[in-house]
Order: structure tokens, then C-alpha cells, then sequence
């Protein structure tokens, strides 16, 4: 029962919408099987009553009600004893649509995605509300951040939020804010990096961006997850500016969070 | 029919290797199939290898063993000379000149003995005097085999067989992430400089589109450094080495290759298996054997202003979605002549036809 998708994405109200190819109609009583590659939990959905004609099929599957955990999820089709994993040829999100997908508050994010061996996979993470960073620049002394905000529920409209990014560190512990421009979902932070280098001098160390929003509860952790490129550490290299001979320079965390190391 | 695919070395990350793979992968559905490293450098190849195709090394190269033999190439040519001598199969394919003049040499006259060749013949010499002891040559493109034709004047057969793709089905680009895609070595001759240079131009104007270099190499920290004096560094990912590179090209609108001689061309072809045009240079040994320029992908001249026009290139297809979905489809028409199944059909075709020479 060799079974092919050519269209999967979750869509906005968390529902996986697939689109298959089978080499034989789909029987009555066929499952959907979720399985978690970590633990093996196994999550299924039966899957109404085929059309007994059709080698083509389409299936909306609610996510919500199957209380998946966070983590990958294998999917499985199965009929019977037999069960054929899903291969698919659709890479399963388009990076637009990740961003409106991060429009909505929400506590579960989930993504459809093609695995390196060509299978469907799903994968869940924990949401919280975060500032997505798209560029960061040092220009004329300043380091400067633009990017989205993700799963914070605000309109992606002309409305103008007031913003502030602050800087923090431990060891000696300092902090640093200064005015951030927050338009609908859009953000623009700049910071002078003389004053990063007043506020705790002669020591080097790490800083940790965030940006409080007026109307979001909590502040906003710099990051950059939504893509599907994981280990922006290695892979994104950020040039470093010299401020007074002391080396100043963006980078990510091992988990994708903007930090800003001064010296070393 | 037990056939052998003696190759430098399985184990790395490159696009002969990639062919090879795919190619025995497919034979194994049908025959017997053992691939033979010279060399092994890791514990597993780079690629995933198909679980009917058998694996054998003739040097043990991994690092940190204890060998009783010093290290070199008289210990590898001796190793390589016993194991040919003694070497029970139907059919031996080689996969570099080098290697084809070894078993052209030393392998026993009862095996069909098939040379598969990518690139022009680099040392003519020992290939006039060892090649026609050796049943046929496959080249992988027409001019390749032209050139072969015309080294060997008629001593041997030389026929084209394409680079088989992996088994289907193949990953298909949605056309609508703004992402231009590049494979390969990160190594000179790949001339990612020129792909970087000609990016600076498109991000200046399309600030949202991203390229992504797939690939490691000595040419990386060159041109990361590339990167930071262009300021680009919001725009360039290095991915890193990936064993599924049609699943990311699927991920692109837009693969770019801007080699400055491109033998195999195997990046090219799993672009265009993934759907997705393919922007490259127009050299005399380049991609342009595989592209046409305006039916499956965009071929730009090289020579002065050279960065310039593969930006244009780059920016008018970024602007034109109709059109790179009008390439696209003529670049699966391509990609379906290099389908594992096709080519398969083409290697034993010449297995029989040879065999039933000798």
C-alpha cells in the first residue's frame, strides 16, 4: 500500500491538510498513526469512510483534540496489521506561511516537514512569545536588530506598540535599555554599543537582548526559529566591530537565541 | 550477474560519489552488487548506500589504526594489484582513468571489463596503450565521449550513459520560499566567490531573497570572509554537508551553479529533479551540456562583466515567476532521462552487448 504525499502543511487553525497518492484505494478502517520518535508514543486517527474509487486522497486531520506532545512525530497509514510509513515529495511549510502561522498566540506550534530520507514527519514545539530576529548590523556604533514578532497575538497591522530592547548580563550584573520602534508585528531596535561597553568596563562577557513590548506580558527573548534551519551558531557568522580595541559580536546560542559577546 | 564498481574511495561527500551510489542502489534490485573503495577513509559513506549493495576496501585508511605496513601508494597499488588478480565477478566497472588502466592491467580477460569516465582523458600515454584491453568505455556526457572516441580511434566502444538520480519519487519545490540554493564542494574550482559577488547585487535589490550554500571545504573560511566584506552576512547560510540534497533544493526557488568546469554536473541534476531552474555558466566544459538555456534553466556567458550578468540573470528570474515555473517543468523532462530505472536499463544493455562481444 505504497502511499506518496505531494501537499502537507498544517494550516492556521492547526489542522494537518495532506493530499496522497496511492498505489491501491484506501480501505475502510484505515488509520492515520502518529508516533513519537523519542518515546513511541502512538497517537491514531481513523480516517472516515474512503471513497472506494479514488487512487487520490485528501485528509484534514484536527491536531488539537490528539494532544500531542512536543518533539518529532513520525506518520504512519495503516490498514489492517499492515502499516506503510508516509513518504512525501512536499518539503511541508513555506517559510511565509511559518511567519503568519506565528501570528496567532498559541502555546503548540506544529510544522509539517519532509525528513531527510523522504518521509512525513511532524514536529511540535513548546510556543511562547518571542521577537524573531530577520537582520542584525552594526553600523556607526550602533548595533541594530530588525526582525517579527512571533506568538505574541498582536495584529500584523500599521498600529505602533511602545517598545523598549533592553541588555542584560550577570557577573557583574548591568542593564541597558533604549527605544525600540514596534509596528504591528514589525520591530526595529538599535543600541549604542559605547554605552555596552560603559556599562560594564573592562569585563568581558555575554549579554542577553530582549524587548518588552506594551501589551505582551512578558519580555521578548531575541531568536531565530522560525525556518528550518536549526544551528544558526554554526552556520549564521556574524562580523565583529571594535569598539576602543575591545571585539563586539552577535552571535546564537547552542538553541537558536541572540546573544552579544564583548571581548574574547 | 555479480557486477563490481571499483571506486577511489565511497566514503566522501562528492558528485561521482553521489552517482555511483545511486547507481548501484538500482543494479542491486537486479543483480548482485559490491562496490570496491580503494581507500576507506570513515567508518560509513558519506550517502546512504541501498542494504542489497555489499561494501570492501582495499586499504584500510581510517585514522588512528595500527598497520603493519607503512602507509603509500606502492602498499595501495600492490593491495589494488592483489585484489584484482583475484577478483571473481562478471562484470568490473571503473570510475577513474587511473583505476581503468590498474584493471585494464591486471584484471582477469574472463570479466567484462567496462570504464565509466566524466571528465576529458588526463594522462593519454598509458590510456592508448592499456584501454583497448578493456571491453567498452561510458561516458557520461556526448562531449566526453567524443573526446574518448577520439583518444582510443575506434580500439574500444565508447557509449554515453547519463549519472542516475536516486529511486523516486523525488522532492518537488512549492516555488514559493525566496531562497537561492547552491551544492557542491566548497573548493576553488567551484567558484563560489562569483555566486557570492553576484548575490551582493541581487540583496542589494531583493532584500528579503537568502542564499544557502550547501557543502563543506578548504574554500570556507575564504569565503565566509567573503561574506563579512560584502555584508552580507544576513544573506548567506552555510548549511553545512547534507546527505538530501534534492529535499533542501526542493526548499529553493532557484539553484545556482557557478563552476568553472563542471565534469558531472550531478548538483545540476538533482536540482532539476527538485523542480527547480537552474541558473549557471555557459563555459565549454560547464553545466551547459545539461542545461538549455530557456527551456529547463538560464545559462549566462562568461568573460568580462560576468558577475554582473549572472545577477541580471539571477534578479530576472526572481521577478518572473511564471517563467522559473515554465523551467521547471521543462527541467523534470531532463531530470526523468536520469531516473535510476532508465539508466540501470542503459548499463545493462551495454553489459550485454559487450559481454556477448568478447
Amino acid at each position: 500500500m505504497p502511499a506518496v504525499v505531494s501537499d502537507a502543511e498544517v494550516t492556521l487553525a492547526d489542522v494537518l491538510s495532506l493530499r496522497l497518492a496511492v498505489d491501491e484505494p484506501l480501505a475502510d478502517g484505515t488509520e492515520l498513526v502518529l508516533r513519537n520518535r523519542a518515546t513511541s508514543v502512538e497517537s491514531r486517527v481513523p480516517l472516515g469512510t474512503p471513497d472506494a474509487q479514488t487512487r487520490r486522497a485528501e485528509l484534514a486531520v484536527s491536531l488539537v483534540p490528539l494532544a500531542l506532545g512536543p518533539g518529532r512525530w513520525d506518520t504512519y497509514l495503516q490498514q489492517g496489521a499492515a502499516r506503510t510509513r508516509l513518504r512525501s515529495v512536499d518539503p511541508g511549510f513555506s517559510l511565509d506561511h511559518l511567519d503568519a502561522y506565528a501570528l496567532s498566540r498559541r502555546t503548540l506550534a506544529y510544522r509539517a516537514y519532509r525528513t531527510r530520507n523522504g518521509f512525513l514527519a511532524l514536529k511540535v514545539d513548546n510556543a511562547q512569545p518571542t521577537a524573531e530576529v530577520r537582520s542584525v548590523w552594526f553600523r556607526e556604533g550602533r548595533f541594530e536588530v530588525t526582525g517579527l514578532l512571533a506568538f505574541t497575538g498582536l495584529d500584523d497591522d500599521e498600529a505602533r506598540h511602545e517598545a523598549k530592547l533592553a541588555l542584560r548580563r550577570s557577573r557583574p550584573d548591568a542593564e541597558l535599555t533604549s527605544v525600540a520602534t514596534v509596528q504591528g508585528v514589525r520591530f526595529h531596535a538599535a543600541l549604542s554599543l559605547c554605552d555596552v561597553l560603559a556599562a560594564a568596563p573592562d569585563q568581558t562577557g555575554t549579554w542577553e537582548p530582549s524587548l518588552e513590548v506594551r501589551g505582551v506580558a512578558t519580555p521578548l527573548r531575541l531568536s531565530s526559529r522560525l525556518d528550518d534551519v536549526d544551528g544558526k551558531r554554526r552556520r549564521l557568522h556574524y562580523p565583529a566591530a571594535q569598539i576602543d580595541g575591545v571585539p563586539i559580536r552577535p552571535c546564537y546560542t547552542a538553541d537558536d537565541e541572540l546573544r552579544i559577546e564583548v571581548g574574547g | 550477474m555479480r557486477i563490481c564498481l571499483l571506486t577511489p574511495s565511497i566514503y566522501g561527500m562528492r558528485g561521482d560519489v553521489r552517482s555511483i551510489v545511486n547507481l548501484a542502489g538500482e543494479l542491486a534490485e537486479r543483480h548482485e552488487v559490491e562496490i570496491i573503495s580503494v581507500r576507506r577513509q570513515r567508518e560509513k559513506p558519506f550517502f546512504p548506500v541501498a542494504s542489497g549493495v555489499k561494501l570492501s576496501w582495499v586499504v584500510d585508511a581510517r585514522p588512528g589504526g595500527r598497520y603493519l605496513l607503512p602507509r603509500g601508494q606502492m602498499r595501495t597499488e600492490v593491495a589494488l594489484w592483489r585484489r584484482l588478480r583475484g577478483l571473481r565477478t562478471d562484470v568490473l566497472v571503473s570510475t577513474r582513468p587511473g583505476l581503468g588502466v590498474q584493471v585494464a592491467r591486471h584484471a582477469p580477460r574472463e570479466i567484462t571489463r567496462i570504464a565509466r569516465e566524466w571528465g576529458r582523458p588526463p594522462m593519454p600515454g598509458p590510456i592508448r596503450k592499456f584501454y583497448p584491453r578493456l571491453n567498452a568505455v561510458a561516458a557520461a556526457t556526448e562531449t566526453s565521449r567524443q573526446e574518448w572516441d577520439h583518444l582510443l580511434d575506434g580500439n574500444v566502444p565508447v557509449s554515453v550513459i547519463p549519472d542516475a538520480l536516486p529511486a523516486g519519487p523525488w522532492p518537488r519545490s512549492r516555488m514559493d520560499n525566496r531562497i537561492v540554493a547552491a551544492g557542491g564542494r566548497l573548493v576553488a574550482a567551484k567558484a563560489h566567490d562569483r555566486l557570492i559577488r553576484a548575490f551582493a547585487v541581487v540583496a542589494g535589490k531583493r532584500p528579503d531573497w537568502r542564499l544557502r550554500l550547501y557543502g563543506g571545504g578548504p574554500e570556507e573560511k575564504r569565503l565566509r570572509a567573503l561574506v563579512g566584506d560584502l555584508d552580507l552576512h544576513n544573506h548567506v547560510y552555510f548549511m553545512g554537508t547534507t546527505s538530501d540534497l534534492t529535499g533542501e533544493f526542493a526548499k529553493a526557488s532557484i539553484v545556482a551553479s557557478t563552476s568553472r568546469t563542471e565534469v558531472l554536473g550531478m548538483t545540476v541534476i538533482e536540482a532539476m529533479a527538485s523542480g527547480v531552474p537552474v541558473i549557471a555558466f555557459d563555459g565549454p566544459r560547464g553545466p551547459g551540456e545539461l542545461v538549455a538555456d530557456g527551456r529547463n534553466g538560464v545559462l549566462v556567458a562568461e568573460g568580462e562583466d560576468e558577475i554582473e550578468a549572472y545577477a541580471s540573470a539571477m534578479l530576472a528570474l526572481i521577478d518572473d515567476e511564471r517563467r522559473r515555473r515554465q523551467l521547471a517543468a521543462g527541467a523534470l523532462e531532463v531530470a526523468a532521462g536520469h531516473g535510476a530505472s532508465s539508466v540501470a536499463d542503459r548499463w545493462e544493455k551495454l553489459i550485454a552487448a559487450t559481454s556477448r562481444r568478447a
